[in-house]
This record gives structure tokens, C-alpha cells and sequence, in this order.
């Protein structure tokens, strides 16, 4: 165990080196590259011993490559972005109905066009309804806990699901903080060797993913079950989590919620320094909390539920747009609270797209119109970054 | 919210096939429209149907090809590839 300063994709690549990962299939993308050769360079030092380090043409092979891999049962890594991450998105589903919990660092990055670099969910969060398990970090240690986690996650009987780890690109990717990095013996004991049941071994010759009739309603409700199940898995982990490290993550993460009356609800590392003005706004006696979304799929939908249900109104900050319809998670936080005797006045917020910064007196101008909102007694759906041209 | 409660499989919940060769016990023909029909009078046994075959489904004997109909799908490309005329086309149930 070290403290050490790395970047979010060096701690993503940490996590792929302490996890044992015997496959690393990869394709380089801005934001993500880093992680890749950070990877690449311990490969070429020996110091991924037993890990098949392999180059391929396109991020469709990729993903193709680890649904292989995941399918005669190796433990798979990867990462990728963006334009890459969309260029998966078909392999994606495959992965998943086939069950095979291969981890993939995403790295959030914009989508073309037109071209941008810097990072807004909309990547991560068009894969939403692809079945896998989609678990959102705040800061890089939370990246290197979360691909230890996904694995056992993942690799449990009860889910047997992929999962992605989501990191925002630069504020995250490239940017130094000082983390705990386990030791390889503390991850052992945290996640033994994978040994799967199902897949293809030289004694088990089995035909993974066949066409089938009737039967399709049926595997696609045990992959909706799989990821339910995924919801109790979480929580049980955490135990062991912080009996070996010392850290303990919860479905939702709640920041000063106890007598909030305002909470806004965001998602990555815009979290941070929405809890930095939170607490400056608390000197000033405004009740503002905050919800930070880490787990978007399988919704937590009684645990936000819990967490909001005190909350006269609520801001839920996207930093995404479904064009035509508004942020992403603000419909899904809608629905979540929907069904609640005393339903809180939400408004929608979409902010920061294409790595637009989230500043500190932008959080406040956020809680000051959820104010008025609540003044007012009507929500509003509002574009917030804005700016003259 | 109540949610529905479906009961978890476990690995029998994942779309695997356990049985190896499980496919031959299977007529994989039923959609056929047309079938290839020989005739050993004009076959002169060169093989070119037995290579042509996309889906394996013509066996090879001593008296010429044997067309599997288990398997034979009816795209008549053997009918196309036979230079003598020994392959001819015929309309399933007819």
C-alpha cells in the first residue's frame, strides 16, 4: 500500500495491473490514451506478467476481441472514449447479453460534431440501455476502487455482467491527486481469480449467444435481473471493501442532506466543487445539500428516492443533453420521485457540456434560481452555460 | 414502487448452448423452397458440387453427391456451379 500522485488513467490502469486483467485488448482515443500506454509501458517493462497486452485496428475489434476473450474466460480490461466508445456500442450489447463481466474504463469525452476534446457524459451516457452495469467516479481514487469493485461486481454469480467505470476526460484523466494504491496481496484477498461456469473451456465446448425464437423475452429479462441483483451485490461488497482498504462507497453519495431543503444533483467530478460552494453557501444559512449519482446503472431508485424525499426542490444538473428532450438524468430523477406523497418541485439544469467549466459561483447561480423556483412554486428546464458569441 | 419479481437462473439464464453438435439433431432445411435434385445419368462425378456447397450439406459417395436435406437451405449454388446438368431445380411440395 502507497500514496502516491497519479491521473485518473493512470489509477484506471492501476486497477487493470492489481486486478490481474490476462487480456488487455486496446485502441488509443484522447482522453483516454494515457491509460493505454501507461499499460503499455509496464507491458513492455514485464511487469504485467501473464497479461496478453494486444493492439488492434479499431475500437469495434476491441470490443469484439474482449466479448472472445470474456467468452473462453479471461479476466478482461479495457478503456476508451468518446467516438470510440460509440464505435463499441453495438459490441456492447452483445457483451452483455452474453454475460461476460469484462471492465472497461470510460473515459467521458463529447460527441462530434463538432469536435471537442473535453468532456461532457453524453458518451457514457448513451450506452445506458446497453445492460451494463455503468458506475460513475468522482475522483481518481474512486476510479481505482471502482474497477477494483466492478470486477467482483461483475464476476458475481448473482450478475455476471459487464460494467463500466466513468471518469470525466481531462478534469479527471489528466490531472494528478494524490490516492492510496493497495497492495497486489490486499487486492488478492479482495478479488480471487475469476472461474466462471459458463463459458468455453477445452473440456466445455458450449456455443455462447446462438439465435433463438421464443426464448429472447426471457434472456433479456435475466439480463435485467442480473443488473437488479447487481444493486444488493454493491452493497455487500462494501464490507470486505473497507475491512481490506479502509473505504466504503454507497449506492448514492450524500453530501450535507440531513436538512437540506435545495439539493442539487450531479454526477463526476463536478461534484467536488459543487460541495465546495455547498459548503460556503451553508455559512451564508442557505439548507442546500447534494446528491452525487455514482451508479447509474442499475438505478438506485430507492436509494435516490430516500435521499431526495425531504427536499422541498431539487436541481438536477446534467452534464449531457438528449436533444429534443433536455438533460439526461433529469426525467429519470422525475420518475424516481414521481410516486412520492410529497413530490418536491424539480427543475432541470444541463451545464457543461463539451468540458465548459463548472465553476463554484455557477453552482450558486444554479441554487439561487432553484430558489426562485421554489419561490415561485414552478420548475424550469434551463440550457445554463450559455454564453455570448 | 412495487416490481415485478422474476425469479433468477443463474447460468441457465444465459444464452449458451451446453450440448455440443446439438445443431445435427435439428432440421435446419424446414425453410427450404426449392431443393437440388440429381440425376446420376448425367453426373460425372467431378465434385464440384461437394466444393460449392456453402453449408457442408452434400456428402460425398461413390455413386456421386448425397444432398443432406437436413441441412440443404435450397440457395442452389450447386445447381448454378454443375457443368453437365446432373443438379436441377425443384420446387419444394410441389
Amino acid at each position: 500500500m502507497k500514496q502516491t500522485l497519479v491521473t485518473g488513467n493512470e489509477a484506471a490502469a492501476w486497477g487493470a495491473r492489481l486486478v490481474r486483467a490476462k487480456y488487455i485488448p486496446n485502441f488509443p482515443i484522447t482522453p483516454q490514451t494515457e491509460c493505454i500506454e501507461t499499460l503499455a509501458r509496464w507491458s513492455a517493462d514485464g511487469e504485467l506478467p501473464g497479461t496478453y497486452f494486444d493492439r488492434m485496428e479499431s475500437e469495434h475489434s476491441v470490443m469484439s476481441a474482449a466479448v472472445g476473450a470474456a467468452a473462453v474466460g479471461s479476466r478482461v480490461f479495457t478503456a476508451t472514449s468518446s467516438q470510440g466508445l460509440l464505435l463499441m456500442h453495438e459490441v456492447l450489447y452483445i457483451a452483455a447479453g452474453m454475460r461476460l463481466p469484462i471492465v472497461m474504463a470510460t473515459i467521458s469525452r463529447g460527441l462530434s460534431a463538432p469536435v471537442t476534446l473535453w468532456s461532457d457524459h453524453n458518451d457514457f451516457l448513451d450506452q445506458r440501455d446497453s445492460g451494463w452495469l455503468m458506475f460513475h467516479a468522482e475522483n481518481n481514487q474512486e476510479v481505482l476502487d471502482m474497477v477494483l469493485q466492478a470486477y467482483r461486481i461483475a464476476e458475481d454469480p448473482r450478475v455476471l455482467l459487464p460494467a463500466m467505470v466513468n471518469m470525466d476526460g481531462y478534469v479527471l484523466s489528466f490531472t494528478d491527486e494524490p490516492i492510496i494504491i493497495p497492495s497486489p496481496e490486499q487486492v488478492e484477498e479482495f478479488l480471487p481469480e475469476y472461474d466462471p461456469a459458463h463459458t468455453i473451456a477445452k473440456n466445455r465446448p458450449v456455443t455462447v449467444g446462438p439465435p433463438v425464437l421464443d426464448e429472447y423475452s426471457i434472456f433479456r429479462a435475466q439480463n435485467h435481473v442480473a443488473s437488479r441483483n447487481a444493486l444488493t451485490v454493491i452493497e455487500e461488497v462494501q464490507d470486505d471493501f473497507e475491512k481490506i482498504f479502509g473505504r466504503r462507497y454507497h449506492l448514492v453519495d450524500e453530501f450535507m442532506l440531513e436538512d437540506a431543503e435545495l439539493v442539487l444533483v450531479t454526477q463526476g467530478s463536478m461534484s467536488t466543487t459543487a460541495k465546495a460552494a455547498i459548503l460556503e453557501m451553508r455559512d451564508e444559512g442557505i439548507k442546500v445539500g447534494l446528491l452525487r449519482l455514482r451508479i447509474i446503472r442499475p438505478w438506485p431508485n430507492e436509494a435516490v428516492a430516500r435521499a431526495l424525499k425531504d427536499a422541498k426542490a431539487i436541481a438536477v444538473v446534467d452534464r449531457n443533453v438528449a436533444p429534443g428532450k433536455g438533460g439526461i438524468m433529469f426525467p429519470e430523477i422525475i420518475e424516481t420521485l414521481f410516486n412520492l406523497n410529497k413530490r418536491p418541485i424539480v427543475s432541470g439544469f444541463v451545464v457543461g457540456l463539451g468540458g465548459n467549466p463548472q465553476t463554484e459561483s455557477k453552482v450558486k447561480e444554479i441554487t439561487n434560481k432553484l430558489m426562485d423556483d421554489l419561490a415561485a412554486g414552478r420548475p424550469r428546464m434551463e440550457w445554463n452555460d450559455l454564453e455570448e458569441i | 414502487m412495487r416490481e415485478e419479481a422474476i425469479p433468477y437462473k443463474g447460468i441457465e439464464g444465459i444464452p449458451i448452448i451446453r450440448e455440443p453438435g446439438s445443431a445435427a439433431k435439428v432440421n435446419r432445411g424446414s425453410w427450404r423452397l426449392v431443393r437440388p435434385v440429381h440425376h446420376s445419368e448425367k453426373c460425372t462425378k467431378c465434385k464440384i458440387c461437394y466444393t460449392y456447397c456453402p453449408d457442408a450439406a452434400i456428402n460425398w459417395t461413390p455413386d456421386g453427391p448425397e444432398i443432406n436435406l437436413t441441412s440443404c437451405k435450397g440457395c442452389m449454388i450447386c445447381v448454378e456451379e454443375c457443368p453437365t446438368g446432373a443438379l436441377t431445380e425443384e420446387k419444394e411440395g410441389a
